[in-house]
């Protein structure tokens, strides 16, 4: 019983874990876009790291 | 009797009087440009010339063109790479939020988010990830010892960046795939368990089997979608150095299309290219639904 109540807790575990990366990944470019919207000039949008 | 079908016939002609604003609408701006685009494509016209009537003259040069094959490739490569992908990250995402756990709405606003976004700024967006010196793509693959290519400046590696940048609008397929499983018997999953299915049996003999007419849409809106792909290749090729940079390497089949029609006004050929990929599309089109019975399963059948 306790081993299935822990198998549970580790498939949401590994669900949230899948899901918070990938959104990441999406999520990134487009704050990138939103955040070069409010930069002004080349040094400052093309800065590298970005 | 006959008043009646007076009555019929004066109903008639009033549905047909308040449909016909649309009926309009279609002939001047669907039937008329597709059929003047036939009549077209056996013409040789410059648009400032007079048209010359050349039969089967454009459709002969088609086969006779490099590029014409050029392009097919480019497009076909494009489409093999991009359908597939688009379809196991559209039903990854989908079984990762079926499961009714809390956030699945936000995780599904985040997904869905780049598919709205116009795609002239989704072009230009990637072009500065997939920017070689200070894309962010590159600047990943660098922190984990990679050292990355040069995307959309390699001949190599155009086309594969472009099908990949596919995968950040997944959203519609994704949401289509949830449908499917929405639609699924909850039944049938149960009853698999019980007989001791583990996950991965589930998903194989239940749940890809159920979601095949899904796969099936998606599949035939998807590769009609991939060999029209136009905006893209025209923004992005070369890093937007322009048509099909670098050398013709993106040189999509739309792409060449709009070259032949608005950079060489050959409007005729154009017209002859644009007919051969509705072929093109149509006979793959039949071939898939052809098939479609031999891995296509209905809840009923």
């Amino acid at each position: 019983m306790k081993k299935g109540i822990y198998l549970k807790y580790l498939r949401t575990l590994f669900l949230y874990i899948a899901l918070i990366t990938l959104s990441i990944a999406f999520i990134m470019p487009f704050l990138w876009m939103v955040t070069t919207s409010l930069k002004s000039g080349e040094d400052e949008i093309f800065s590298y790291p970005p | 009797m006959r008043k009646r079908s007076i009555l019929a016939r004066k109903e008639n002609l009033e549905g047909y009087l308040f449909i016909l604003p649309w009926i309009i609408g279609f002939c001047v701006f669907t039937a008329g440009p597709i059929l003047f685009s036939v009549f077209l494509s056996f013409h040789e016209w410059h648009i400032f010339d007079d048209m010359k009537w050349i039969g089967l003259g454009n459709y002969k040069m088609l086969f006779t063109d490099p590029l014409f094959y050029h392009s097919l490739k480019v497009t076909f490569e494009y489409a093999i790479i991009n359908v597939p992908l688009v379809l196991i990250v559209g039903l990854l995402l989908a079984l990762l939020l079926y499961p009714k756990v809390k956030g699945t709405s936000v995780f599904r606003t985040i997904f869905y988010i780049p598919s709205i976004v116009p795609v002239v700024a989704t072009a230009t967006l990637w072009i500065w990830i997939y920017n070689p010196e200070y894309g962010l793509l590159n600047f990943f693959l660098e922190k984990i010892g990679i050292d990355g290519p040069d995307w959309l400046y390699s001949t190599e590696w155009v086309v594969p960046a472009i099908a990949f940048m596919g995968v950040w609008t997944v959203g519609p397929t994704m949401i289509i795939y949830l449908a499917g499983l929405e639609d699924i018997p909850q039944v049938y999953w149960d009853a698999a368990k019980v007989d001791g299915a583990n996950y991965w049996q589930r998903l194989r003999y239940i749940t890809l089997p159920l979601l095949s007419p899904t796969t099936f849409f998606l599949f035939i809106t998807n590769l009609m979608g991939a060999l029209q792909t136009f905006a893209q290749a025209y923004i992005m090729g070369g890093g937007g150095e322009g048509f099909g940079a670098p050398a013709n390497a993106s040189l999509f089949y739309c792409l060449y299309l709009y070259e032949q029609g608005w950079s060489w006004f050959n409007m005729g050929y154009a017209s002859a290219l644009s007919w051969i990929l509705t072929l093109i599309i149509f006979v793959l089109t039949l071939i898939i639904f052809k098939t479609s019975n031999k891995w296509v399963y209905y809840e009923r059948s």
